[in-house]
């Protein structure tokens, strides 16, 4: 398996998180996005017309796209896979639904990332206000998931493709000049998120505290009815 | 009932949100806060900035009953903010002077509460709640400054425009009540407590004095977001 690659591209980075998570190895080709624009070479345009990473090869099949790449690799060796649960069509509802949303947070948070740090095109005031908007929608979801018990976007007790496809995004804000100070309940999940075993970090992103002493707190006496 | 706590404590965070493990980032007065839980169970509220090099210690760790920064591993204690561990100088005792900036905390109310103001005399937040019963609805970041939010919510009280028998009021300088309709008893209410974040931005926090059956908890708390989010809307206009 060969992933065409750049280590600070957010996409790049959701699929290196799939492969670490299934414990896939893998051959990685980089190809610098800045200075370099390799991705815009003819060398490169040939791999994908579309100029853009992550393009995935296996076992002779080429993918082309992030998302496609994620439902790949949850489904290549197992078709009962928690990270896209394919049992009911509502979840699949849901895990699409959340994957598009993923695709907002890359033209917006994203895209004013790739202005700040690779000085790409963009509207990045622009960007900015409509990441504000869609985190504000992502916090009251998880916020409510987690009135629910729910950790993870799409309900259930499993992670899926979805939360990978959003994560990169909402963990690199900052460098787009985006705050998730405002967004507690997103900030909780990506702690959640960081702890998932097989979990990998890339430059900017930090892990989670060990959580060896959750089990053990219990909240003071008459404020149990509050969970 | 004593109002003297107003101006100087306020909510930040509902109490259930600052789980183990977990660095929660705040913005009071325009200081920024790392709110975090020890072993013990005792809330902490810090600048958030290591005395070191600056950075924030949102993205540190919490190792029992000392916060780690992400930067060089200094680690400080819970409750005194002391500097315990300079991973550099292993064999060396950090100098007392070497502290995090440490704030007057407590929970109450559902709700950690923070006085920036560092005289100790200022007494503690008291309303009129039991610790029973109540419930923390979620908070609301405003883009407006807390003047706005209070006059808005002042004019609701005083136009009683609220498509509701029983009137809004004002019960403390900063406490805005108003009348919940549960059905349940004619007790209910809900107080709002604004919380200056910056300048240009609040946070409001809603605390229920409510009885609310487990299964209608949720959709309880669905519908005062949905009255937060008109408030946001209506302020931001």
């Amino acid at each position: 398996m060969k992933l065409y690659d750049y280590g600070l591209s957010a996409n790049c980075y959701a699929v290196r998180l799939m492969l670490g998570f299934l414990g896939i190895s893998y051959e990685r080709i980089p190809i610098e996005l800045y200075p370099a624009l390799e991705h815009l070479k003819p060398d490169f345009l040939k791999i994908n017309p579309f100029g853009e990473l992550p393009v995935l090869h296996d076992d002779g099949e080429a993918f082309l796209d992030t998302h496609a790449i994620l439902l790949y690799l949850a489904l290549r060796d197992s078709r009962t896979t928690s990270w896209y649960p394919t049992e009911h069509a509502a979840t699949i509802g849901q895990v699409s639904m959340w994957l598009a949303f993923a695709s907002r947070l890359d033209s917006s948070l994203g895209a004013a990332r790739l202005h700040d740090a690779f000085f790409c095109d963009a509207d990045v005031d622009k960007c900015r206000l409509d990441a504000h908007r869609y985190l504000g929608i992502l916090d009251e979801h998880l916020w409510f998931e987690e009135q629910g018990s729910n950790d993870w976007l799409c309900g259930g007790s499993n992670p899926t493709v979805a939360d990978i496809a959003c994560f990169p995004h909402v963990v690199l804000s900052e460098e787009g000049g985006v705050s998730l100070l405002y967004y507690p309940a997103i900030r909780r999940w990506t702690d959640r998120f960081k702890r998932i075993p097989g979990f990998t970090l890339m430059a900017g992103v930090f892990d989670a505290a060990p959580l060896k002493s959750a089990e053990t707190y219990r909240e003071p006496s008459g404020a149990t009815d509050d969970r | 009932m004593s109002n003297e706590f107003c101006g100087s404590w306020f909510p930040v965070i509902r109490a259930e949100e600052v789980a183990y493990g977990h660095v929660a980032r705040v913005q009071l007065n325009g200081q920024e806060l790392a709110i975090w839980r020890d072993d013990e169970g005792h809330i902490n509220a810090w600048e958030n900035r290591c005395p070191h090099r600056g950075v924030r210690f949102s993205l540190g760790h919490t190792l029992g009953n000392e916060l780690r920064c992400q930067y060089h591993g200094w680690r400080f204690a819970s409750r005194t903010g002391q500097c315990t561990y300079i991973p550099a100088q292993p064999g060396h005792k950090p100098a007392q002077v070497v502290k995090a900036v440490t704030y007057a905390c407590l929970e109450r109310y559902r709700y950690v509460w923070v006085s920036l103001n560092r005289t100790p005399a200022i007494p503690e937040p008291t309303l009129p709640l039991g610790n029973d019963g109540l419930i923390a609805v979620r908070s609301l970041q405003i883009n407006a400054p807390m003047t706005h939010v209070i006059t808005y919510l002042r004019t609701l009280a005083k136009t009683n425009t609220w498509g509701n028998d029983r009137p809004i009021s004002v019960i403390e300088c900063q406490v805005i009540e108003i009348p919940l309709d549960t059905g349940a008893s004619a007790a209910d209410r809900l107080l709002l407590l604004p919380q200056p974040a910056s300048k240009a931005c609040s946070v409001i926090h809603g605390i229920a004095d409510s009885t609310v059956e487990d299964g209608a908890r949720l959709p309880f708390l669905r519908r005062q977001n949905e009255l937060f989010k008109r408030f946001k809307s209506d302020i931001e206009q």
